[in-house]
């Protein structure tokens, strides 16, 4: 079942095209990657999709509903959550609190709290409730950003670059959190800049390259395409590298 | 044309002051607020000493006086603290009021008279134009000149417009950037008295100048965009030709004055919140 | 002592508070004079004057360099209703208490379009606008004589005293009662990270203007309460030194506790009083005494101010 139609979606900074006509379909329980190098426009793909820019043109559909013109705010309450690319959160705030402030949009008083809950612990991240976010790792901040994202109750989570500056380990204990969530009945829309960590998750990866997609298909197809090894990779690339990651 | 003819040269004189404020914002990217206290420095201490030492050594002593409260201020407060705007605004904002009370303390707070440096009136078109504001076109833009040529043809010119673009690179290239702030606090505290000195024999001098001079720079910032020089000049444009029509147009308009520069800042902020000549920063 | 969180109050806050509130409760036994009764009435207006400041700058992170606004609107909004339409004391405070919260919310729009020090700027610049219309309407606003000659609070300094103390305890209870609610959790937020509140759906801008409308209001009650305490106004209740003074007192107590303002207040409040003798220079005092606590904590007491330039995230 469709959760999430993208049309002819188009901004310009300037003389630049950062999203160009760019359009895709995300079903209900699916894992998308959306990949490309730097510059390819895949966050702003994201900025647009939550409001936080404004559209030249095209359509958002979520759902039953068109949401083109939402305003960020309005996203959490329909559904859909996001994530930034830098590590982001409320320093003032304990490890609770940062997670707590997204679950009262829907939830009050106990129950609040319970959600605040389940999110750290679906992370992994329990224990550290009363920490601030500047004693924590960059790999628990990165968890943080997504426990937050999740107490918010979405249907659809939009994670910006979730697998950036961890480790190996890290990486994979990630992923598993990622399949989870997926068998948990939440749909995903993941960016990253490098393919490997897509691969073993994704059900089907969009390719962006200078804000146009390139091609789109499920990630060993994709591996494969001349197109995306000549404009992304720039030479083949072993598929065989990433037959170690945990199996999406 | 006696209002297009006042506003021109209100405008030129409000340009030395606008100037003045968006080098150092510009530059040092400090939100100098005691630069209304050079201001009302500068004048006070030509009101002080143009009689014992002569009008124009006299100008040239408050230049030199506005300059090294300059220094002072920005060497050992404000400086310290550029990392953090607030905190420079609550800072130099209470020093400027401080001042404003030091001289309060020291002169009263009647309103004083002081004395152009060049009397007389001269008609032009009909319109009776003080000899004080020809001067001060005159030497406003003979300085703005000067200022232009330091900044576009001199070698500290170009290490000063580095800063103002691209502040961390310039400081890769070498660009001693605190030595750099402090020079252009002094031109722009100098720039600051020279202003007083031509506005203030058409106006009054009172210890509460420097609010009309922290709002005139403010105006300029606001219009003009973030630390564009030639935004303020133009900006003053706009403020002198509207403060002339409501001073002109209302009776007792000149209550006003203060309320003009504060409504033109705010429908700028509304319209373009980052200046009409001012690039947009950030989101 | 400065940026306190409240989550809960602490218990030995709590009994801090208790003792403090005794103590200022039994002011009139102790109090060696009526003078001095006379300096915590103007310390307790002006520890709830800080307190709204506290409320829009401390929690909800948009800076106010314009406060006098509301401390001297909410003054001579009061004072104009008393002598001019005969509108009895408390009600006359109420209405222009109202007024003040209504004023708040018009701003907070503007002000939504800035930031950081533009902010700053805009909100630095508003009081001047009351200035030129005081000076302006001067047969009803008596330019710089401002006006006199409307009613007081009660003749009892003691009956005017509890009454401040009425006032500030509610201002506090109000922050605290906010701070711990699911409110304050999102002004906090919109504070620290404004676009990451937005993500999980805090609805940033009608925050931030309630929050400017309460603090509005806040502000234009302790105005008007010492409009109608000292009996007669000067527009210097409008200018740059209020909307200073308030920064000041908050900065020497505590920004972002329900107590640091207080404490700020009084500290300011007092000092104010017996350094009378030197009137003229006492904002030298201030700022000083200012740069000094700023210099010992040097980025410590605004620690979410946006640096100008500062790019956003994402």
């Amino acid at each position: 079942m469709e959760l999430l139609r993208v049309e002819n979606l188009t901004r310009r900074f300037g003389g630049l095209v950062a999203v160009d006509h760019v359009s895709f379909e995300v079903d209900t329980g699916e894992i998308v990657g959306i990949i490309g190098p730097n510059g390819a426009g895949k966050t702003t793909v994201f900025n647009l999709i939550t409001g936080a820019l404004s559209k030249d043109r095209g359509r958002v559909i979520f759902g039953h509903r068109e949401i083109t013109d939402i305003k960020p705010y309005q996203t959490s309450s329909i559904g859909i959550c996001r994530t930034f690319q830098m590590t982001s959160s409320f320093p003032e705030m304990t490890l609770f609190e940062n997670v707590k402030i997204a679950a009262i949009g829907k939830c009050r008083g106990q129950e609040a709290d319970r959600k605040t809950r389940e999110s750290i612990q679906l992370v992994g991240l329990d224990g550290s409730e009363d920490l601030r976010p500047g004693q924590l790792p960059h790999g628990y901040l990165k968890r943080l950003d997504i426990a937050r994202a999740l107490a918010t109750s979405p249907e659809l989570l939009l994670l910006d670059e979730p697998f950036s500056g961890l480790s190996i380990s890290e990486i994979r204990s990630l992923g598993e959190i990622v399949v989870n969530l997926k068998d948990s009945g939440i749909t995903l829309l993941l960016i990253e800049h490098v393919l490997r960590e897509l691969v073993p998750l994704a059900n089907r990866i969009i390719v962006l390259n200078f804000g146009r997609k390139l091609t789109e298909g499920p990630p060993q197809d994709v591996v494969r395409n001349e197109k995306v090894i000549e404009a992304y990779l720039g030479k083949r690339w072993d598929y065989a590298t990433c037959d170690s990651r945990p199996d999406g | 044309m006696d209002i297009f003819i006042f506003a021109l040269t209100l405008s030129l004189m409000y340009g030395l002051i606008a100037a003045g404020f968006a080098l150092i914002l510009g530059t040092s990217r400090i939100f100098d607020l005691c630069f209304g206290s050079y201001y009302m420095v500068g004048a006070y201490s030509y009101f002080l000493c143009h009689d014992t030492v002569g009008k124009i050594p006299g100008l040239f002593l408050s230049i030199c006086i506005a300059c090294i409260l300059a220094w002072l201020i920005h060497r050992f407060i404000l400086y310290k603290f550029r990392e953090t705007p607030i905190v420079v605004m609550v800072v130099s904002t209470s020093l400027a009021i401080a001042i404003s009370e030091g001289i309060m303390f020291f002169f009263g707070s009647e309103y004083m008279y002081v004395p152009p440096l060049w009397d007389g009136s001269l008609d032009v078109f009909g319109a009776s134009i003080a000899h004080q504001r020809l001067l001060a076109s005159v030497v406003s833009i003979s300085a703005l000149s000067l200022l232009w040529f330091y900044l576009n043809k001199t070698k500290q010119g170009l290490a000063i417009r580095a800063l103002i673009q691209h502040p961390e690179v310039a400081e890769l290239v070498g660009i001693r950037p605190r030595r750099m702030h402090l020079t252009v606090a002094c031109i722009g505290a100098g720039l600051a008295a020279l202003g007083s000195i031509m506005v203030v024999p058409v106006f009054t001098l009172t210890p509460h100048i420097w609010l009309d001079a922290i709002l005139l720079a403010f105006a300029g910032v606001v219009v003009g965009g973030m630390g564009s020089v030639g935004g303020a000049l133009l900006a003053m444009v706009v403020i002198a030709f509207s403060e002339t029509l409501v001073s002109f147009l209302i009776p007792e308009g000149g209550f006003f004055r203060q309320a003009v520069y504060v409504i033109i800042m705010v429908i700028v902020l509304l319209v373009r919140p980052y200046g009409f000549f001012g690039k947009k920063e950030g989101g | 002592m400065p940026v306190a969180h409240l989550k809960e109050v602490p218990k030995d806050s709590r009994i801090q508070l208790l003792a403090i509130l005794t103590v200022l409760a039994a002011a009139p036994l102790w109090a060696p004079n009526l003078w001095f009764v006379r300096i915590l009435i103007i310390a307790n207006v002006f520890a709830v004057y800080a307190l709204s400041w506290n409320l829009l700058v401390g929690y909800t992170g948009q800076i106010s360099f314009g406060h006098a606004f509301f401390f001297g609107g909410g003054a001579y909004a009061s004072v104009v209703l008393n002598k001019y339409l005969g509108l009895p004391v408390p009600l006359a405070m109420t209405a222009s208490a109202l007024i003040c919260g209504l004023a708040g919310f018009l701003l907070g729009y503007p002000c939504l379009r800035v930031r950081g020090v533009y902010l700053a700027l805009m909100t630095w610049a508003f009081p001047l606008i009351l200035i030129g219309f005081v000076m302006y309407f001067g047969a009803i606003f008596g330019r710089e004589m401002g006006i006199s000659g409307y009613d007081g609070l009660s003749s009892s300094y003691v009956a005017n005293y509890y009454a401040s103390l009425v006032l500030i305890v509610s201002a506090v209870a109000l922050e605290i009662a906010i701070v711990q609610s699911r409110y304050g959790l999102i002004i906090r937020g919109i504070r620290d990270n404004e676009i990451l509140a937005e993500s999980v759906g805090v609805h940033v801008s009608k925050f931030k203007i309630m929050m400017f409308a309460l603090s509005g209001l806040i502000a234009g009650i302790s105005g008007a309460f010492y409009a109608h305490f000292l009996k007669s106004i000067t527009p210097e209740l409008l200018a740059v030194d209020m909307s200073i003074l308030v920064i000041i007192m908050v900065i020497v107590g505590g920004l972002g506790s329900a107590i640091g303002p207080v404490m700020g207040a009084f500290i300011v409040t007092f000092l104010n009083s017996y350094l009378l003798y030197i009137n003229e220079l006492r904002m030298m005092i201030y700022a000083l005494a200012l740069i000094v606590i700023l210099f010992l904590r040097p980025q410590g007491l605004l620690p979410w101010t946006p640096k100008i330039g500062a790019r956003r995230s994402g």
